[in-house]
């Protein structure tokens, strides 16, 4: 038996970061997976080794894979400074890509889950040969971790409701923290944006845009792969808010760019999916992560290996 | 206990392993060693901290496990490259059926958890020539550490963070968050992890697969029992720093009184080991207040240990 997988360095601008590669051990299709983690500290073989079991399983059916450890996670180099969905980790990503090239794969897969997803989306303008991307709850909007109530308020809520929850949250020891006093730093910014297209739109008499919230980087990303005719896929988990924003989000602009295209699969699963907090999730995910690269695989070679 | 040298290994044999990647870090000289190494049954996952002029003293970091792996990661690496930087090279691993290293997680137990950290040693000590090895084992594996000191005389110092006097009490902090889950998740079918693992063979606990061998493996373990034979051994708690677990002080009375020097120390902060929603989540592991205690104070109690 031959060990499939293999780490690498990849240089990158922020520094070196480590990513394991995983080769065909079936005859190789040309077709290549960029597995890219969600924000936190999960480390590139995934909670309960998924990562790793979805590189086997893709392995087994002539398609590589290269999983990463962004910066300051895991094994790589530097330290981490924020998750936040509109300064997504393109450069990581395209030396993922890079990597796959340099071993003779000319198509790609990007798969992401939360921050991961919305890097894979985000990167996904600059990936010639690109066939599909497999985004696992991607935020709507542009916050971090812990930004989404106040983002929502901003947008929706009174000023006194905002300010309420704002006296609520505030933790004066966590000012200590450079991470905490960027997080403070862009709720702040969140909400004098959103209130100041609200007094712009009541100046203009401009009918107000319905979901002011949806992050217009995101709504330009995939209106570019709708209009490159690529398979996207989103998936969301019943019990989460983002799949509430989500079908939100579908009542305004980004609802008409996805209606447009044929290339475009929703997937609402019952429960949870953001985090693959259970067994049966990253199962169930893994299968249908494989099946959508497989796809890919015959649309480009009109077969893969069972 | 040998390296695998002649058989074939799950997930690739010695002679068809990748070869290493060599990450130098040009500023302060330290070697990240990155790849894989044969255990004493599959192919393990490993990065060997180095630096110019180390020691005859390394370190072996022996991971936790299920979603304490994950969690500990960074901070693991962050211990490895402070050791390191102070002299003692420094291996960190996976077991068999964890994070990168071959192997299925219904093979993983403590006697294979055991097994590799005994491979990790041999490992270090073939790369890096070191003649004393310490161990630093995190929550239950404390306990594979001093298992693993048990069988190799070159390691006779563990250090053990979070550590649990017996697996019996992690098997019970597992059951409640294999509940708070069940709960989470309306679940009302839920029995016990026990019950589970005897009628499905295996079960999970938020999202990480548990299967008898490990289950079983570990229930009728103990601090006292393992750590018995060894010269030193550093009990790390965190959280309450002036008020030591009852469990802990018990095994450390006894194996004090067997010989044992034991050093009870604490750090303040505490871990939410089985937690992910948190307001730490995001924070760089490097700006917690809780590694930037135990960093420091680990590697001074290896240099301690060293001279």
């Amino acid at each position: 038996m031959i060990l499939a997988h293999e780490p690498v360095v990849l240089a990158t601008s922020p520094g070196p970061v480590v990513a394991m590669v995983t080769e065909p051990t079936a005859p190789s299709v040309g077709l290549g997976v960029v597995l890219l983690s969600p924000g936190g500290y999960t480390i590139s073989s995934q909670r309960n080794q998924w990562g790793t079991k979805l590189a086997d399983q893709l392995s087994g059916i002539g398609i590589h894979t290269i999983r990463l450890d962004y910066r300051g996670i895991g094994d790589s180099a530097g330290e981490i400074e924020t998750f936040a969905h509109e300064l997504p980790f393109i450069g990581e990503g395209l030396a993922a890509v890079a990597e796959l090239r340099r071993r003779g794969v000319d198509n790609i897969v990007l798969i992401g889950q939360c921050f991961g997803a919305r890097t894979a989306l985000a990167l996904a303008a600059d990936v010639e040969g690109l066939r599909g991307v497999f985004a696992i709850s991607p935020s709507m909007r542009d916050t971090g971790r812990g930004e989404g109530n106040a983002s929502k308020l901003a947008h929706a809520g009174t000023i006194r409701a905002y300010l309420r929850h704002a006296v609520g949250v505030f933790d004066p020891r966590m000012l200590r923290d450079r991470g905490a006093r960027r997080r403070y730093r862009r709720m702040a910014k969140t909400f004098v944006k959103a209130r100041l297209t609200k007094l712009m739109n009541a100046v203009s008499n401009r009918p107000p845009d319905a979901t002011p919230w949806v992050s217009r980087g995101l709504l330009e990303q995939v209106t570019r792969l709708v209009d490159r005719r690529i398979a996207l896929v989103f998936v969301y988990g019943s019990a989460e808010e983002d799949s509430d924003d989500f079908a939100a989000a579908k009542r305004g602009w980004f609802g008409g760019v996805i209606a447009s295209s044929q290339n475009v699969e929703e997937h609402l699963l019952p429960g949870r999916v953001h985090n693959l907090g259970r067994v049966d999730i990253q199962d169930q995910l893994v299968e249908m992560m494989v099946t959508f690269a497989a796809g890919r695989a015959v649309e480009k070679t009109g077969s893969v290996s069972p | 206990m040998s390296l695998a040298k002649d058989r074939e290994l799950q997930g690739g044999s010695p002679t068809s392993l990748p070869p290493p990647v060599i990450l130098v870090d040009p500023a302060t000289g330290l070697t990240e060693e990155i790849g894989y190494f044969a255990g004493e049954t599959h192919a393990l996952y490993g990065v060997l901290h180095t630096t110019p002029g180390n020691s005859t003293t390394g370190v072996v970091v022996a991971p936790p496990f299920l979603m304490e792996f994950q969690r500990n990661y960074r901070r693991e690496v962050l211990a490895a490259k402070a050791l390191s930087a102070a002299g003692f090279p420094t291996l960190r691993f996976s077991y068999q059926g964890q994070g990168h290293s071959a192997g299925h997680p219904r093979d993983l137990g403590f006697d294979t958890a055991v097994a590799d950290t005994i491979a990790a040693i041999a490992r270090l000590q073939d790369r890096s020539g070191v003649d004393r090895v310490v161990i630093i084992g995190t929550r239950v594996a404390t306990l594979v550490a001093a298992a693993a000191a048990r069988l190799n005389p070159s390691a006779r110092h563990v250090v053990g963070w979070d550590p649990l006097a017996a697996g019996s009490a992690w098997l019970r902090e597992l059951g409640r968050a294999a509940r708070v889950q069940a709960m989470r998740d309306e679940d009302t079918a839920q029995g016990s992890l026990a019950d589970q693992l005897g009628e499905l063979g295996e079960t999970e606990v938020l999202g990480s697969s548990l299967y008898p061998a490990l289950y079983e493996g570990i229930a009728g373990r103990s601090l006292v029992e393992l750590a018995s034979d060894l010269e030193r051994l550093a009990l790390v708690q965190f959280g309450k720093p002036d008020k030591p677990k009852k469990a802990l002080v018990t095994a450390a009375d006894e194996l004090i009184a067997s010989g044992v020097s034991v050093d009870m120390v604490g750090v303040d902060e505490e871990e939410i080991w089985w937690a992910t929603r948190r307001a730490d989540y995001f924070q760089a592991e490097s700006d917690r207040a809780l590694t930037k205690q135990l960093v420091p104070l680990t590697v001074g109690w290896v240099r301690e240990v060293a001279s």
